[in-house]
């Protein structure tokens, strides 16, 4: 997996030495897209021919929806301790109307 | 939403061609798809390199700023292992990599398909695709209940670009400053985070 990192590694001293050529820019924006279009293909296409993968489909999805939606609280929950615990609305910067009060009061309920 | 309608459209066709069976040999574009993400990760290197703007957010607003991705990084453990539990059956190398790839879909889903399975992997891509359409159409409503941080926690990696439109209409100028910082930090910890977890555990 040295690999994986190692690509990336490489690819960011690349970039910042050639930010600012417009064509370089536009033709990695561009690779980065049809990339990612080619390597999801592949990957429906190799759910798709997997009979016992389509079986299951409702089941990943189900289960993606859970992992997904107890990390959005999760980090939701985090904010809100940094915010208003931690740094008691520093990020609000100086010139913010006093200490947020738009925000709820707090276990005012844990949507999301 | 857009960029996530296409994805899912295309990977949906994909799905729909492989189930038509059509295509032949496609069991063997595994060889094919470890060159594409080779060049892929090198591609978003460079994008990352590009992009100077971080640092000048730094300077400009306080180092506080960088507890921002760090706590989206503990919430999001947090409430996968909260998945984890809840969910049972599923090992913890599989949960925290499909939560750690904190809305960015196409990086996360295509290297844990290499690393995992592909039925993983589309766990992954559904897990963070809807983790993107929920912050979008959940920030107004996060930042009555939360304050201003909350829609940059939620939007994870996608701060950065496809959830900072909201983030910026919502939550202030201020907060889609701090969106951008926050989601380049982690569109950087994705690849790591991910390799991490599935090399380590």
């Amino acid at each position: 997996m040295i690999v994986e990192i190692g690509c990336i590694a490489v690819g960011v001293p690349a970039g910042y030495l050639l930010r600012a050529r417009p064509a370089v820019v536009g033709a990695v924006d561009r690779l980065t897209t049809w990339s990612i279009y080619a390597l999801l293909f592949l990957l429906g296409l190799s759910l798709g021919s997997d009979d016992a993968l389509v079986a299951q489909a409702g089941d990943i999805g189900l289960r993606a929806v859970v992992i997904s939606m107890a990390s959005l609280a999760g980090s939701v929950a985090a904010g809100w301790l940094l915010q208003h615990v931690l740094l008691r609305g520093a990020l609000d910067g100086p010139n913010a109307p006093a200490a947020s009060a738009a925000s709820a009061t707090p276990g005012a309920g844990h949507e999301g | 939403m857009k960029g996530s309608l296409i994805i899912l459209g295309v990977f949906l066709s994909g799905v729909l061609l492989g189930r038509l069976d059509i295509i032949p040999r496609a069991d063997q574009a595994g060889g094919l798809a470890s060159w594409a993400l080779y060049m892929l990760l090198f591609v978003v290197g460079m994008g990352i390199g590009f992009d100077t703007r971080s640092f000048r957010i730094l300077r400009e607003l306080h180092v506080k700023v960088a507890l921002v991705p760090l706590f989206v990084g503990i919430g999001t453990l947090g409430g996968s292992l909260a998945a984890w539990a809840l969910l049972g059956d599923m090992p913890l190398r599989d949960v925290l990599g499909v939560g750690a790839g904190f809305g960015y879909y196409s990086l996360s889903s295509i290297m844990i398909t290499k690393m995992g399975d592909a039925a993983l992997g589309s766990m992954a891509l559904m897990a963070n695709i809807s983790r993107e359409l929920a912050t979008l159409l959940a920030a107004p409503l996060l930042v009555r209940l939360f304050g201003g941080l909350a829609p940059v926690m939620a939007g994870g990696a996608t701060s950065m670009d496809t959830s900072l439109p909201v983030i910026a209409r919502f939550a202030g100028e201020r907060y889609g400053i701090i969106a951008v910082f926050s989601g380049m930090a982690l569109t950087v910890a994705v690849p790591i985070l991910v390799t991490a977890i599935f090399t380590w555990m």
